[in-house]
């Protein structure tokens, strides 16, 4: 299996689930193939906020670490340029998926709509505004977050090891939270807490559904970013040799 | 008895099996120093809890899994075979080894949570002799069959990976977490998976997973077949597998292979899905209760509206049924003295039709009590697409000295 491959049948998937998500999580009737066409291209784009950062992070960490980094260093470009390349090559990659996801999308609601024997090529159902700003706003952050990870880890072990203890504590803590005060009034603190997409309007579990803040979830993202960039830089600062 | 210490080495020693000790450690010790004080026992916590228990039970698994497949894919068994031991005998030690490995893990799972349950609550009293014996018998019984059956998993497929995702896909869907989010399957899709039949085998109601899945008479004689079946299944399969490993030519699928999987899911999805999904959204978040929330109808919204126009002299009739609402001498008296109404949200309201709501009174002195509250419970019917208030029952007077 190509990575094209694997990436664009994520697409695919990522892009039919988004179109059928508020059917299948809130009751919601069947959207129209033009939205539902257009939830999967917007929900592959909101995915572009792990998607192009894991891409990106990992292409800059495996550069350094097989020493492609490193020819690139002595044949004179410099380590912004990296990034803007390989940032360039994730997005690009990511970008030609978006057919794949318009599919899923296009194939998911056409089924829903041959089961409930009928055909609405421009109903009710497409997304609002905020989700599509959200869709176009993800990759971008996608790409910046990559990047600040691609610098701060030192090697795709640290990178692998990182990510999933950051998943699982995250998880842990709000799976705990029914049980415990202090897990409660840390969740929306832990280092995916202020991302979490799972509110009250979409689940009526306490564990998974997330009712903070918005001030209090940015403060939590800007709190981590910081962290990251801190890190980040003081790799920067150790010189081409390490960073690259 | 060498075995069983080989596989406790192997479990300490082994990157991946260490990985999962840590795991379970955290995961033990995580719980229990967030549990509620009520839920804390030396002699229940790691049964009671299920969470802990499960995931424990899933550590163990894994545990046994990835060493039951590392003796095939480093040709450990064929070593055995070669030196003269028979097939049957190579798949004992096999199990034996991986029966090792799990207890180191459970051991020290169990060890961090039960030293965290007496940091927290210092030593406790020693239960009753059939107490302990139960707890602990319902323990090793449980432990050991996942160990064999894990490991029994992990010699017939003969790769770690592949392993440890079989037995992840075993246990994940009977976990407590999944079932309270899905519907809960009949008792006997436990069959299906080797380690939930196990555990079924020795768990039933005792606060783990499969004491929500029902687990009676029939479907535990039916989980102990399951688990038979699928040890002599299991078994022959490991005993008749090459002991050299087939090398396969490894060739990339072409790119639309994947593609054409992902769409085809996505087909059935979308032919399944909404049909599947539509009678299991709770009714808080069916499209019906969000329209009438957004325009201020729902049961909850049309309560609190109710219970305060009861404040003023004037009809609040709008808000119920066209026979009205017949109100007693004490609710009409505590209506008429509130001060604050708080109506329950909707993620804890029972069901739809029904509200409760705390009512803040001007406070009365009787003795050394005060009462400053008064529960209520609203009973409303839908009527159209919006709700009516149809009877009151209460109030009851919440105390406090």
């Amino acid at each position: 299996m190509t990575a094209s491959g694997r990436l664009a049948a994520l697409a695919v998937v990522v892009g039919g689930i988004s179109a059928l998500a508020r059917t299948l999580v809130l009751a919601d009737p069947v959207p129209g193939l033009a939205a539902g066409v257009l939830r999967g291209a917007l929900g592959w784009g909101a995915a572009g906020l792990v998607v192009v950062a894991a891409g990106v992070s990992w292409e800059t960490v495996t550069a350094r670490e097989v020493g492609r980094a490193q020819r690139w260093h002595t044949s004179g470009r410099s380590t912004s340029d990296q990034l803007r390349l390989t940032v360039r090559g994730a997005v690009g990659r990511f970008g030609a998926a978006l057919p794949a996801a318009a599919m899923g999308g296009l194939v998911a609601t056409g089924a829903a709509q041959a089961r409930a024997d009928r055909f609405d090529l421009f109903g009710a159902g497409g997304p609002g505004w905020a989700f599509a700003l959200a869709a176009l706003a993800a990759p971008l952050f996608g790409a910046a977050l990559g990047s600040l990870i691609g610098l701060a880890a030192p090697d795709r072990r640290s990178l692998a090891w990182g990510a999933a203890w950051v998943v699982v504590a995250t998880v842990t803590v709000l799976l705990v939270r029914p049980f415990s005060s202090i897990a409660e009034r840390a969740s929306a603190w832990t280092p995916l807490g202020g991302l979490w997409p799972v509110t009250d309007g979409w689940s009526v579990s306490r564990r998974f559904a997330l009712s903070t803040a918005g001030g209090t979830r940015a403060a939590s993202t800007l709190g981590w970013l910081f962290v990251l960039a801190v890190a980040a830089i003081r790799r920067w600062r150790t010189g081409p040799a390490r960073r690259l | 008895m060498s075995y069983l210490l080989t596989g406790a080495r192997a479990a300490v020693r082994g990157r991946a099996t260490r990985a999962v000790l840590v795991s379970g450690m955290v995961v033990a010790g995580t719980s229990t120093a967030l549990a509620r004080p009520d839920q804390l026992s030396v002699w229940w916590s790691p049964l009671s809890a299920s969470r802990w228990w499960e995931a424990g039970l899933l550590c163990v698994g894994l545990v046994a899994a990835l060493d039951g497949a590392g003796l095939v894919a480093t040709g450990t068994t064929r070593r055995w075979w070669c030196a003269g031991a028979t097939r049957d005998e190579a798949l004992a030690w096999t199990v034996l080894r991986a029966l090792g490995a799990a207890l180191v893990v459970a051991g020290s799972w169990i060890l961090v949570s039960v030293l965290v349950v007496v940091v927290r609550r210092g030593v406790p009293t020693a239960g009753t002799g059939n107490e302990v014996l139960d707890v602990a018998l319902h323990f090793v019984a449980g432990l050991v069959l996942v160990a064999i059956l894990a490991s029994l998993v992990g010699a017939a497929v003969g790769r770690t990976w592949a392993a440890a995702g079989l037995v992840l896909a075993a246990t994940l869907p009977f976990s407590s977490e999944l079932l309270d989010i899905v519907p809960q399957p009949p008792g006997w899709t436990v069959g299906l998976s080797p380690v939930a039949a196990g555990r079924a085998v020795v768990a039933g109601g005792t606060g783990s997973a499969l004491g929500m899945l029902d687990v009676s008479r029939g479907p535990l004689l039916l989980a102990a077949f399951a688990s038979l079946g699928w040890a002599v299944a299991l078994a022959s399969l490991a005993r008749t597998r090459p002991l050299v490993p087939v090398p396969r030519a490894r060739r990339a699928a072409p790119t639309w292979v994947p593609v054409a999987a992902a769409l085809a899911l996505m087909a059935a999805l979308g032919a399944i899905g909404p049909d599947a999904a539509a009678s299991r959204v709770p009714w808080m978040l069916q499209p019906s209760w969000r329209d009438q929330r957004a325009h201020g109808r729902s049961a909850t919204q049309v309560t609190g509206a109710w219970l305060r126009c009861q404040a003023h002299p004037g009809p609040c009739g709008r808000f119920e049924v066209t026979a009205g609402v017949t109100l007693g001498d004490g609710a009409r008296k505590v209506l008429t003295r509130q001060r604050r109404i708080e109506v329950e949200v909707d993620s804890l309201q029972g069901a739809p039709d029904t509200v409760d709501a705390l009512i803040e009174v001007e406070p009365v002195r009787s003795g050394q009590v005060v009462v400053r509250y008064a529960a209520v419970r609203v009973h409303l019917v839908a009527e159209g697409d919006r709700w009516l208030v149809a009877g009151l029952d209460g109030p009851v007077a919440v105390m406090s000295s």
